[in-house]
């Protein structure tokens, strides 16, 4: 790539642009011309005038296609925004004033968890590859006020669209979201395959813990459910650290076939109609039939692996990132080196934090209940201040 | 003193009291008969999806009985003028607590029943081994949300008096013509963080928001 077309940034996405406005283009053009031919009591003059405003329509459009395209196109200054080893391109003429204060404080906290979760080896990953902040005008009959489209310069694909009023919060998990990516980008191949290239460069938050205990709890694998129960065995199996064979006699049982069968919508409509059988009668041989017609889903979450290679950066301290990009073999063996214990130890870990999460119900916390009975309290008080 | 406005409070409000009792009894055991079925891996999501609409009837729940406890006192008391409160020998300030306290006491009367309810509805179904029933939690949890209403509503009625439900209903209007406004120029939108604020510490409705759970991880 030239330096030019590196500082464009890798967004490419004028392709996507130029098939918007030609659709918006070609239906105004279209509505236009059945609404005048339907209309059979119209004079010529009338009709005249249907199409002047079509075309006016159809310039307009044109001319919003044109600037979303030279703002997608337009050099953004190289260091626009730097927060330790964060490096941010923004586009000046949109980001600024309140949206630019937030992006840069949203840039300096995901810089401080970018080094707490993967140290310093992390220092140099937006170098090169700098997160792109880009202002898309106004696109009226899609988009009610300008947006904001977070990307990565010369990395296709991961993109976010905010509005300017974005909250600190968005902006911070985005930008982590998108270091992610590049986390992953240098990682093994074993490991970038198994977690879908992307990293977690930021700590997981508790709710999300409790999240992963009701999905294992309630997971439609018997895997999943069986690691719950205390198999740590099938749990590098529920995910996905065990090579499987047969995924779907190996990761469900056939009692689980119709729940796996349930929100599946075939476009068959034979394995529909086997289908059907499954789910509404319970016909064993029709759920192993169309159970083998459908991709077999992951026993957990792709979330949940992640979850887990979260907990090795973390186990593993500041220089686990580094470790992580200098194991070889499999995804175990690289699990390993970087959290700096066992894959069976990480597990067993991984399993006690999800069961620490699991939310227990309804139980309210002393400092809740606490905290309650102080409003309770305080209620009380201003409800006798004032006398009838 | 304090016995006789509790016996006058639950006179005015058994009624509702016990058609509340009623409601908290029987409606989770039918709700979460409606999302079970055969015992199978269907039957752990229905059993955790049947538990999470029956904790929205608990909350209605705890707003019915809050309101109720809260607001007839009230309507009682200025139906005469609050001539007898004020002719009483104690001060208004003691008074309003005597009556605040015996509202409070009564939540006891459906929180009770909730714990029942959720002991009968627990012992009536096969819970699977990874899931566990709360009873306790979810009666404690009920019986504290209950009491943060009721405090809420019980102040707004006394401090607010014959306006409380004008006042209510203006709140409404204002938050209504709010999100109009911040629709039609693009504002963003205000009550997402004046809900969280309310909702999350330090707000007064945290407990609202949490998992009403009685079948659980």
């Amino acid at each position: 790539m030239s330096d030019a077309a590196r500082r464009r940034g890798g967004f490419g996405r004028a392709g996507r642009y130029v098939s918007l406005a030609l659709a918006l283009i070609a239906s105004t053009l279209l509505t236009s011309t059945l609404v005048a031919s339907g209309a059979g009591a119209q004079d010529a003059a009338q009709i005249r005038a249907r199409t002047l405003a079509a075309s006016r329509h159809a310039l307009a459009m044109r001319a919003r296609y044109d600037s979303a395209r030279r703002a997608a196109r337009a050099v953004l200054p190289s260091d626009s925004i730097r927060a330790g080893g964060l490096t941010l391109r923004v586009d000046p003429e949109v980001v600024r004033g309140t949206t630019r204060r937030t992006i840069e404080r949203a840039a300096a906290r995901a810089s401080e968890e970018i080094r707490r979760t993967l140290g310093s080896a992390a220092d140099d990953l937006t170098i090169g590859n700098p997160v792109v902040v880009r202002g898309l005008p106004a696109y009226a009959l899609t988009w009610r006020g300008s947006r904001l489209a977070f990307g990565l310069a010369g990395v296709p694909g991961r993109a976010s669209m905010y509005a300017l009023t974005l909250s600190e919060h968005e902006a911070t998990r985005t930008i982590l979201d998108l270091v992610g990516s590049l986390a992953a980008s240098r990682a093994p191949d074993s490991l970038r395959a198994w977690t879908y290239g992307w990293i977690p460069a930021f700590r997981e938050e508790e709710s999300r813990w409790a999240d992963f205990a009701v999905e294992l709890a309630v997971s439609r694998s018997f895997v999943a459910r069986a690691c719950h129960r205390g198999a740590l065995g099938q749990c590098e199996r529920a995910l996905g650290l065990v090579p499987v064979h047969d995924k779907l006699t190996e990761w469900y049982a056939p009692e689980d076939w119709r729940a796996l069968l349930d929100s599946w919508k075939p476009l068959d409509p034979d394995v529909e109609a086997v289908r059907r059988d499954c789910v509404e009668k319970g016909v064993p041989a029709s759920c192993e039939r169309a159970a083998r017609a459908r991709t077999v889903p992951l026993p957990l979450t792709m979330a949940a692996r992640q979850s887990l290679l979260g907990l090795a950066l973390e186990r593993g301290g500041t220089d686990a990132y580094r470790r992580l990009l200098a194991a070889r073999g499999g995804v175990r063996e690289v699990l390993a080196a970087t959290a700096g214990i066992g894959a069976d130890s990480l597990v067993a870990e991984w399993r006690a934090r999800v069961l620490a999460a699991s939310p227990h119900g309804t139980r309210p916390g002393a400092a809740e209940a606490g905290f309650a009975l102080a409003w309770v309290v305080l209620l009380s008080v201003a409800a006798a201040r004032r006398r009838p | 003193m304090f016995r006789q406005v509790l016996y006058v409070q639950w006179k005015w409000a058994r009624l509702e009291l016990i058609v509340c009792a009623i409601a908290a009894f029987l409606i989770p055991p039918v709700v979460m008969n409606v999302f079970i079925g055969q015992y199978d891996t269907y039957y752990t999501r229905g059993l955790l999806t049947g538990s999470a609409a029956t904790g929205v009837f608990y909350v209605a729940l705890a707003l019915v009985v809050a309101v109720t406890l809260a607001a007839r006192p009230w309507n009682a008391d200025a139906a005469l003028n609050h001539a007898y409160a004020l002719s009483l020998p104690v001060s208004w300030s003691e008074f309003t607590r005597y009556r605040f306290l015996a509202g409070a006491v009564l939540l006891v009367v459906p929180a009770l029943t909730v714990w029942l309810s959720g002991i009968v509805t627990a012992g009536s179904i096969t819970i699977p081994p990874t899931l566990q029933a709360y009873p306790a939690s979810l009666a404690i949890r009920f019986l504290l949300m209950a009491l943060v209403l009721y405090s809420a509503v019980f102040a707004l009625q006394y401090v607010a008096g014959k306006r409380a439900a004008k006042l209510g209903a203006w709140v409404l209007v204002l938050l209504l013509v709010v999100e109009v406004v911040v629709q039609l120029f693009h504002l963003g939108d205000p009550f997402v963080p004046t809900w969280k604020l309310l909702t999350s510490w330090p707000g007064p409705f945290r407990l609202l928001t949490a998992r009403w759970m009685l079948i659980d991880v």
